[in-house]
């Protein structure tokens, strides 16, 4: 049966085409037709470069330490995630609502800040390639063990308890309780957030290019290598090829194993007893560092001017271009201009995501077959890594008869290619989760669409647009892969301006990078840091079910009526973070 | 377009497209590599006597900033390009970045760095790579530096030798080059025994020269650099150093020579042309030494004493025939990258 568009905006479907031609069809398409002919004598794309690039050895190498490094780090993330997650779901302590919101904080941090605090706790790119592979996993786990931690709250938010009074009823053991019913139901809801990690680490480009250095290079910076080193694009085109196949498999396998979402009971928190306090110093402790270690490091290693002494040289060095490695990285006009620039990318990159995002939601949240594959076209771009979506830009809107190259416009179109997912993502269960009834009822009185739009679901999914505008504002801002392909050498972003830095040897560097980047981060979670503080203090009426899912659920009280609580959710990354 | 425009002249300060600054004079822009550096007082010469205002734009490492201008031909960043070097000279003009400019080069830049008979791309300047020893560290172990290209490879020199990626850095691709010209068909096993002696790959000269040299505190007492980096150490030094710290092993030295051009698509060619030509000038080639540390093209450009009393210049450098590099330069990389990383 074909039903109605919980959220029905105008000219969703068109826009929602356009956007997937614009910013993710056509630029794929126009590496692969670019790449046919070869480039400045390179060999064009065929059987040839298919087979070279295939045999040639490196390919096995360089996939094997991809996915590797995504392995071993994934497999940390669940290590730390879910004991965390586990005590934020059943514990009740004090702060542990802000351990909450800390602990999927790093996941904003622009990647090439939290590879700077890295390179300046350690004191520069360590020599080894051991060393060097450390550093790697640390930073993804950084990131991302706050969507595990997050998950497992969510998914012990599920477990029913009833199902475990009864099986205490049934005279089982606590520890046999929680192996046959709480862990199963957790496992499920954990499988998709430890697939979408896997996939953010296996295609993570800022982290490996500023910690890997030479020689150690993953599936997604060789592919950027091709194509802006050795101006190989046909093997460019191969590996994007071939990693958007291996991402796509993975996202299919991802979206088999999305469970449907319950409403859960919540309220299984309780206080900690004896041994308890122990596991909830610990989570303490891991959520302060994960929480304040890399912007630490990073505000300590700005200020210190070794031996001792401190001072805002570097920032005062930035704003002024006031010496030589400062005037290389941010141009003469100093730092003002870059972050002004960035922010003005930013916020346009935002207003585009934000409109696609919806219309996408809109054109998706009917629940027909059609509502589905824009669901799943939607996050393809996400199984595309960002430098293939910035090359893909700059070539296809660089030759045949339309030229943006050089202009602003490129950016952020590739900015937003990297947000939309991510945004729709949290936007469409929201959309989904609009109640039909309440529509139908607004239109038997006489609302007009725009008004059921404007005065009903929008204000409905207010928690949720704000969300995703804010990832997406982060996510922007703090673009590497895309940006730094797109953006003029005399244009660059904040985050161009770190890698430049961290590129460079030296205590004088690292400072200045340490300094770009704790800018960056501001300007990156100041909005997201407002809205968390907001949020913490207008979440009473959420009665202590932590991290409940939050996209779900509109507005606080919870209007699911019976049979919609079983509705399957989106299978987009919201979830997962939120 | 604008054709015309004097020294001091206001130049089309109607016309948007022209990039005025406050001053009325038009912008012209040199996109460069990240290590280059121009001299202020320089800067200022050229840009009263063209009537401009000059930005520089680094654009990465030298094969980066290429296939930049690679992937924005036709609407480029900037007006000139800066820093094509003799081993992408043939990407560089199979990719049609640059226009034929119309520089008189003079008679005192000699023929061997004339390398572009198609008239787009002009030598400015020459550097031998070679391998760089510390003088103090072989005296303490009581070891003799190597002395040539295949000595490299000696079990004696194992861990010893940092050099740069040929991929991201062109010192390295240099050196690439360089060692197929030198050994030819014995040049596989010579990398294949580089890397069974422990060899450090360096992303770019910078991480290669400040923190893996033991000079400067790292612990490779050999590193691929420059026959000008004896006086680049002296004169960074501010008189901490009377003589240099590092030696020059002549026998591995290659040359290599640095090129500009007016990019395609440049809204002042005329200007941009005559920038180049000012890159050819007394003021711009005397400077160079001190700067960029590399020998001006000019031969008759004068030299600072600092330069030239601690500059190695090799007897009988190993040259690159462009037509080898143009045909063999991809496939070498690619065959580097299965065998070293």
């Amino acid at each position: 049966m074909r039903r109605a568009r919980t959220l029905e905006l105008p000219g969703a479907a068109a826009i929602s085409g356009l956007a997937f031609l614009v910013g993710y069809a056509w630029p794929l398409a126009a590496i692969l037709l670019r790449s046919v002919n070869g480039v400045a004598g390179r060999d064009g794309l065929g059987a040839d470069a298919l087979r070279s690039a295939l045999t040639d050895g490196r390919l096995g190498r360089v996939a094997g330490f991809t996915v590797g490094q995504a392995v071993v780090s994934t497999a940390l993330c669940l290590a730390i995630g879910v004991p965390v997650g586990w005590v934020l779901a059943r514990l009740r302590f004090p702060g542990d609502r802000i351990a909450a919101v800390i602990v999927v904080a790093p996941f904003v941090l622009p990647t090439l800040a939290v590879a700077t605090s890295l390179l300046a706790l350690v004191g520069g790119l360590p020599a080894s390639r051991s060393g060097r592979f450390v550093l790697i996993v640390v930073a993804h786990v950084v990131f991302n063990v706050g969507v595990v931690a997050r998950a497992t709250i969510n998914g012990v938010a599920q477990v029913d308890r009833s199902l475990i009074e009864s099986a205490s009823i049934a005279g089982r053991s606590p520890a046999a309780v929680w192996w046959s019913v709480s862990r199963p139901l957790v496992a499920r809801r954990l499988a998709p957030a430890v697939l979408i990690v896997f996939v953010f680490c296996l295609t993570s480009f800022g982290v490996v290019v500023a910690l890997g250095g030479a020689g150690l290079t993953t599936v997604e910076v060789e592919i950027w290598s091709a194509a802006t080193q050795t101006l190989d694009l046909s093997r460019a085109s191969v590996l994007a090829g071939l990693q958007l196949l291996l991402v796509i498999a993975l996202v299919v396998v991802g979206q088999r194993l999305a469970v449907p979402t319950v409403a859960g009971t919540g309220t299984l928190r309780r206080r900690p007893r004896g041994i308890e306090w122990g596991a909830v110093a610990a989570v303490v402790a891991v959520v302060a560092v994960l929480g304040a270690l890399p912007v630490g490091v990073l505000v300590a290693r700005s200020v210190s001017l070794g031996e001792g002494a401190w001072g805002l040289d570097a920032y005062r060095s930035l704003a002024v271009a006031g010496s030589r490695s400062a005037r290389a990285a941010t141009g003469s006009d100093g730092l003002g201009p870059v972050v002004i620039r960035s922010i003005v990318a930013a916020v346009f990159a935002t207003a585009a995501t934000m409109v696609v995002a919806l219309a996408v939601a809109s054109v998706a949240s009917g629940a027909n077959r059609s509502a589905r594959w824009v669901e799943r076209l939607a996050i393809l771009p996400l199984a595309t890594s960002s430098v293939t979506l910035g090359l893909g830009a700059l070539i296809g809107f660089g030759t045949w008869g339309i030229d943006l190259r050089g202009t602003p416009m490129l950016v952020v179109l590739g900015q937003t290619a990297v947000a939309v997912p991510v945004a729709v993502g949290i936007v469409l269960p929201a959309a989904r989760s609009l109640d039909p009834s309440l529509r139908d009822a607004a239109a038997t009185l006489g609302a007009h669409r725009r008004r059921r739009v404007g005065g009903l679901a929008l204000p409905l999914m207010r928690r949720s647009l704000s969300t995703a505008a804010m990832f997406a504002f982060a996510l922007s801002m703090g673009d590497f892969g895309a940006t730094v392909i797109l953006a003029r050498g005399d244009a660059a972003t904040l985050p161009i301006v770190i890698g430049r830095l961290a590129g460079r040897p030296g205590p004088e560097s690292v400072r200045l990078a340490s300094a770009a980047s704790v800018v960056l981060v501001l300007a990156c979670i100041g909005p997201g840091l407002t809205s968390s503080w907001r949020d913490l203090h207008s979440r009473r009426c959420a009665h202590g079910v932590v991290g409940a899912d939050r996209s779900a659920t509109v507005g606080c009280g919870r209007r699911e009526s019976g049979h919609r609580r079983r509705r399957r959710s989106g299978g987009g990354v919201g979830r997962w973070i939120r | 377009m604008l054709v015309a425009c004097g020294p001091a002249a206001a130049c089309g300060s109607n016309d948007p497209d022209d990039g005025a600054g406050a001053t009325g004079h038009p912008t012209l822009t040199l996109v460069t590599y990240d290590s280059f550096v121009l001299d202020d007082t320089v800067k200022a010469l050229v840009e009263s006597k063209l009537g401009i205002r000059l930005k520089v734009v680094q654009r990465g490492d030298a094969a980066a900033a290429l296939s930049t201008a690679v992937l924005t031909a036709g609407k480029p960043e900037g007006d000139v390009f800066f820093g094509v070097d003799n081993t992408l000279l043939s990407r560089a003009l199979a990719a049609d970045v640059f226009v034929e400019s119309k520089v008189e080069v003079p008679d005192s830049v000699v023929a061997s760095l004339r390398l572009d008979s198609t008239g787009r791309l002009v030598p400015i300047d020459t550097a031998p790579v070679c391998v760089n020893y510390d003088r103090d560290w072989f005296d303490e172990h009581d070891l003799a530096p190597p002395t040539s290209m295949d000595s490299l490879a000696d079990p004696a020199y194992r861990g010893l030798l940092a050099i740069e990626s040929p991929v991201t850095s062109s010192p390295g691709l240099v050196f690439l080059l360089g060692v197929a010209s030198a050994l030819g068909a014995d040049a596989d096993a010579f990398w294949a025994s580089l890397a069974a002696n422990d060899v450090a790959v360096a992303g770019s000269w910078d991480d290669a020269w400040n923190a893996m040299y033991t000079v400067n505190g790292g612990d490779r007492p050999l590193v691929l650099s420059y026959a000008s980096s004896p006086p680049a150490e002296v004169f960074y030094s501010e008189g901490a150093l009377s003589e240099p710290r590092s030696g020059v092993i002549e026998s591995t030295c290659i040359t290599q020579v640095e090129f500009a051009g007016v990019l395609r698509g440049s809204s002042h060619p005329a200007l941009a042309a005559r920038l180049v030509q000012e890159m050819l000038g007394a003021d711009w080639q005397a400077a160079l030494p001190l700067t960029n540390f590399v020998f001006p093209a000019r031969s008759d450009a004068a030299i600072p004493e600092e330069f030239s009393s601690f500059a190695t210049v090799p007897a009988n450098p190993i040259r690159l025939d462009p037509a080898t590099v143009a045909s063999t330069r991809d496939r070498l990389v690619d065959r580097w990258r299965t065998v070293m990383e």
